[in-house]
Order: C-alpha cells, then sequence, then structure tokens
C-alpha cells in the first residue's frame, strides 16, 4: 500500500483490479478546498489512457512488475516475436500493444518486456533507436528554410519527417517517445 | 564552484544566460499595469492591504502560514500571512471606501507544490459595488480584453482576442461560455443537487459510480472530486468558462441565490483547464456570517484542522453594514501563464518556491 501523495511518473499501481503505469501526476487544490492528485493511468493491459483523480490520502496498491530485456526477432501476421538472450526462450506480444506498432522494432536494439503475476503486458521501447532510411525525396532546390522538412520512409516501415539533408541510405536516430527524427547517425 | 547544469540552473541564472526569457515577465508586468490602469479608469481606489492578519474568516481546509509578532507589553501573538485579503477588503467597505481594488501577494500553506500552484502567489481582488456575480462575469471579460489590447500595444503586436495557449487557441471576444453547475451536475454527472444533500446518500451515489468511498469524506471533498473527476474537464479549451451557481455548502462567504436556495452566487472563471478568478455576491447578513463561521470552525475541529483565530471585527464591520457589493480574486500567476504560453507557474515567477531547494 502507498498513498497518493507518494504516487510518482513511472510507478505501477494497481487500480480497479488492473495494473496501471503512472504516466503523469499533477497535485491540484481547488481554491482553498481540499487537497487531490490529478493522474494521467495506461492500462498495461490495454495500453488505454485515463484521466484519474485521487483525494489526497487515499490509499492506493503498488505493485512490482518484473522486467526483462528482450531481443526482436521478427513480425508474423499480428504478433511481434521476442527472444531473452539469456535463456533463448520466446515469447510474442500483440502489435496492437506496442506503441507505434512496428515501426520501432529492429533487431538490433533492445527492449524490456514487462509481466506482471506471469502475464507479459507490454514492451517498452527504448528512448532513441537508430533506423536506415529506405526511400526518401531528394532535397528541393532553392529550399533554403533551416527548419524545412520531407518524408522519409525506414526500414521497419515507419513514415517520419526529416530535414532535407537526408539521403536514402542514412541510418538516423528517432525518439520514439516523441515520435520525431532527432540526429543523422555516424 | 561551477554552474549547475542547466537543469539545475535558478531562474537568475538562466536569464543572465538567455535575456529573451525576459519577455514572459515584462508580459506579467504589462498585466499588472493594465489591471490598474482599468479600475483607476473606473475610479476604483486601491487599497494597500497588509500582509499580516490577527483573525482570519474560518474555512474548513484553510491552511495558512503562522508566525508570531512580539507585542509592546512583553505578549506574543499569533499572526497569519494572508491567504486572501478578504477580510480588509470588508472592513474598508465598512469604513466607507467604496469601490476599490487590491493587488498583493498572498499565501497558502499546501501540501505539495504543482504546476498552477505556489506557496504564495500575486492576487488581483476587486469589489463591485451593487452588483451580483454576473456583473462580475461582465467584469472579467472586459478586463482581460483591456489586458490583451494593452500587452499586444507594448509588444508592438498587432491588438487580436485570440491567445495561442499550448496545443489551442483561446477566443475571448465577448460572450463567454456560461455554465450553470446546479444543472451541469445533472447533465455530466446524473446528480441532482436536491439529491445530494443528505452527506451519507451523496456518499452511497459516488461509491456506486465507482469513487473509491471510505465515508469519511465531508460533503465538500465529495463535492471537489466528482467537480475534479466529472466536470472540469467538460469546459471548453477554445472559450473562458464561467461556472457559476454552486452547492451552497462550498463558500461560506457567499449570498443565497434567493430561487434555488440550494445554490450560492459563486462563480468561478476557467481557462484552460485552469481555475482563474473566484468571485461572489458578497453575504451583508452578519448574524448568518457568524452562523457560517462557526460552522467551519467546527467542521475544522472535526477534520482535526488547527484552530484559527475568530475575525470578530469582520462580524462587526458588517453589523456596522456593507453595501451590496460582488467581489473577485483572480490569481495573476496563472493569467500570466496563458499570457505567456508556458506550462508551470515557476516559469512567471523570478524566485519559484520549486527551485529554492534544488
Amino acid at each position: 500500500m502507498s498513498y497518493t501523495n507518494n504516487i510518482n511518473k513511472g510507478m505501477y499501481i494497481k487500480f480497479n483490479e488492473e495494473p496501471y503505469v503512472v504516466l503523469d501526476k499533477e497535485f491540484y487544490s481547488p481554491g482553498k478546498g481540499a487537497a487531490f492528485n490529478r493522474t494521467k493511468l495506461k492500462s498495461l493491459k490495454s495500453g488505454k489512457i485515463i484521466n484519474q483523480v485521487f483525494k489526497s490520502g487515499e490509499k492506493v496498491d503498488e505493485i512490482f512488475v518484473d522486467t526483462k530485456t528482450m531481443q526482436f526477432i521478427y513480425i508474423d501476421g499480428n504478433k511481434a516475436y521476442f527472444m531473452d538472450p539469456q535463456t533463448y526462450d520466446q515469447i510474442y506480444i500483440s502489435l496492437e500493444n506496442i506503441d507505434g506498432k512496428g515501426g520501432y522494432l529492429h533487431s538490433s536494439a533492445r527492449y524490456v518486456m514487462i509481466s506482471y503475476e506471469g502475464e507479459v503486458l507490454s514492451i517498452q521501447l527504448p528512448k532513441k533507436i537508430i533506423l536506415q532510411v529506405t526511400k526518401t525525396t531528394g532535397a528541393t532546390k532553392g529550399n533554403t528554410a533551416t527548419n524545412a522538412t520531407k518524408e522519409a520512409e525506414l526500414e521497419t516501415g515507419l513514415k517520419i519527417r526529416v530535414p532535407l539533408f537526408i539521403e536514402e541510405g542514412d541510418k538516423i536516430e528517432i525518439n520514439t517517445e516523441a515520435e520525431s527524427y532527432v540526429a543523422k547517425a555516424e | 564552484m561551477s554552474l549547475k547544469l542547466n537543469n539545475l540552473m535558478k531562474t537568475w541564472q538562466k536569464l543572465k544566460k538567455d535575456p529573451k526569457l525576459f519577455r514572459r515577465y515584462f508580459v506579467k508586468e504589462y498585466i499588472i499595469s493594465a489591471a490598474r490602469k482599468f479600475f483607476e479608469d473606473r475610479g476604483y481606489h486601491e487599497l494597500e492591504s497588509p500582509i499580516f492578519a490577527f483573525a482570519l474568516p474560518q474555512e474548513r481546509y484553510l491552511d495558512p502560514f503562522r508566525t508570531s509578532i512580539q507585542l509592546p507589553n512583553s505578549r506574543k501573538e499569533e499572526v497569519y500571512i494572508i491567504p486572501t485579503t478578504e477580510t480588509y477588503n470588508k472592513k474598508i467597505l465598512a469604513a466607507g471606501l467604496g469601490e476599490h481594488f487590491v493587488i498583493s501577494k498572498v499565501a497558502r500553506a499546501m501540501e505539495d507544490i504543482g504546476p498552477d500552484h505556489s506557496p504564495e502567489f500575486t492576487m488581483l481582488e476587486w469589489y463591485h459595488l451593487n452588483a451580483n456575480y454576473f456583473d462580475l462575469m461582465d467584469d472579467c471579460e472586459n478586463l482581460l480584453i483591456s489586458m490583451k489590447q494593452f500587452v499586444d500595444e507594448k509588444l508592438g503586436r498587432e491588438f487580436s482576442l485570440e491567445f495561442t495557449y499550448q496545443e489551442h487557441s483561446i477566443d475571448i471576444s465577448p460572450g463567454w461560455d456560461r455554465v450553470d453547475l446546479s444543472l451541469a451536475l445533472e447533465e455530466h454527472c446524473d446528480i441532482k443537487l436536491s439529491d445530494i444533500q443528505d452527506h451519507k446518500n451523496f456518499a452511497e451515489i459516488m461509491k456506486s459510480k465507482g469513487y473509491n468511498i471510505n465515508f469519511k469524506e465531508d460533503w465538500q471533498t465529495l463535492f471537489e472530486w466528482v467537480f475534479a473527476s466529472e466536470i472540469e474537464g467538460q469546459f471548453s479549451s477554445r472559450r473562458p468558462t464561467f461556472v457559476y451557481n454552486y452547492p451552497k455548502q462550498v463558500c461560506p462567504l457567499t449570498k443565497l441565490n434567493t430561487e434555488n436556495p440550494l445554490v450560492c452566487e459563486k462563480v468561478e472563471l476557467y481557462i484552460a483547464g485552469k481555475e482563474i478568478a473566484n468571485g461572489y455576491t458578497e453575504l451583508r447578513d452578519w448574524k448568518e456570517q457568524k452562523r457560517r463561521f462557526k460552522e467551519e470552525q467546527a467542521a475544522r475541529q472535526k477534520l482535526g484542522k488547527r484552530s484559527i483565530k475568530f475575525d470578530y471585527e469582520l462580524i462587526e464591520a458588517l453589523r456596522s453594514g456593507i453595501p451590496p457589493v460582488a467581489g473577485i480574486g483572480m490569481g495573476l500567476d496563472r493569467l500570466a501563464m496563458i499570457f505567456t504560453n508556458t506550462k508551470n507557474i515557476s516559469d512567471v515567477n523570478y524566485f519559484p518556491a520549486q527551485e529554492w531547494f534544488e
């Protein structure tokens, strides 16, 4: 048991009998009234995000999830398969439960698998991932605006806006949270 | 000693590095200048409020900062840092100052700091004679429009009635949304005010809605909870919203509505999900005020709240007579956040509480 005042970003809690991760927490007190904590929770089962207001001092169940680093192997239909690099055990997760579907899955990156009471719930993406550009147009001549971008398709099928100087075959760094281009990778 | 990493830099250090950041503080200055001009043009006096008070209106959840003052006869007296200037506004109304405004720092001891909550903040309060809470709504619209005009002029921009705040565009042209809370409760929460007058019944209804009720919550907490969870999110992000006709239980200083005695004549202004102002048609009946303060005092005791000295002088001021008046407090820090498109109250204060202990 923990108190809602102690809820923090990244904490795992059980709420309405379901495991959630706390995405955001804000202290809030209306006028000269009682104190509350406004939270944004993400269901580890459905991926659904809800807004929940907790009364300050209310008790919540903090839960302890198991995490394991996994390697992505392949996608088959609607399932993404991962392997435990230590035991070579394979598991799959429905693409629906993975942020960005398959767009951020690559064998060179490492993913954290989250499970609770033996049940695999979700896969956490790495914050940054390096992917190769497979398709993009050449830079438009005469367009010298420094913040101009164009669309590029990456090896995973993901489409993203990149600066004009990026060419096919380049490897680029992507921020998976912001879903945006960060830099050209060396 | 070397400077710490960028994210641990104090505001003054950030300003030194990037003077462009001064602009948002200048905007706050302009808002304050505009408010002063607005009320002076209407013939309002400016009240200079003390920052200490020897007694305060009794309100059940109020947590004032406390300190003590040494008196000449070697007595020590507990005093409070004002959480609002209200006690002084009412006394000066009794004295006969008439319409006036005050711009002052106020402070409230809270259990946490948040993006919209700082232990001290700048409050603008004004008292409009022979007016009610609807007149305050008109005042707010006119005030914000003239603030926007003043700021645009100062920044050399074309005057417009549009704000960009985070991902929203806010339109402040007159005729803001007005939400009767007693009706919103029915519409969004399926709760009738008459059904929740009984405290236990209210708790049962909340429980059946799935709230984690332990039956120790008082009526006010149940109300704030359902308001924060089910109503506040319904307000338009495009338009400022006035919420009015609050349940009579939530504000001990407000006049009851004569047509619907279950509600009081209180109004709150919300912009971009933030509570910006809170005002009401003032209760002038000294006997009723005394009765409500006694009720709040008893509620504080029940909640285990430390006692606050009873403001008998305020009752005395009401007994001597104050004119019909509506008064409102507006948080200028939150307003400055909207004017400067910033996310945190610490972004519009040079020395925010958040960074004192970093």
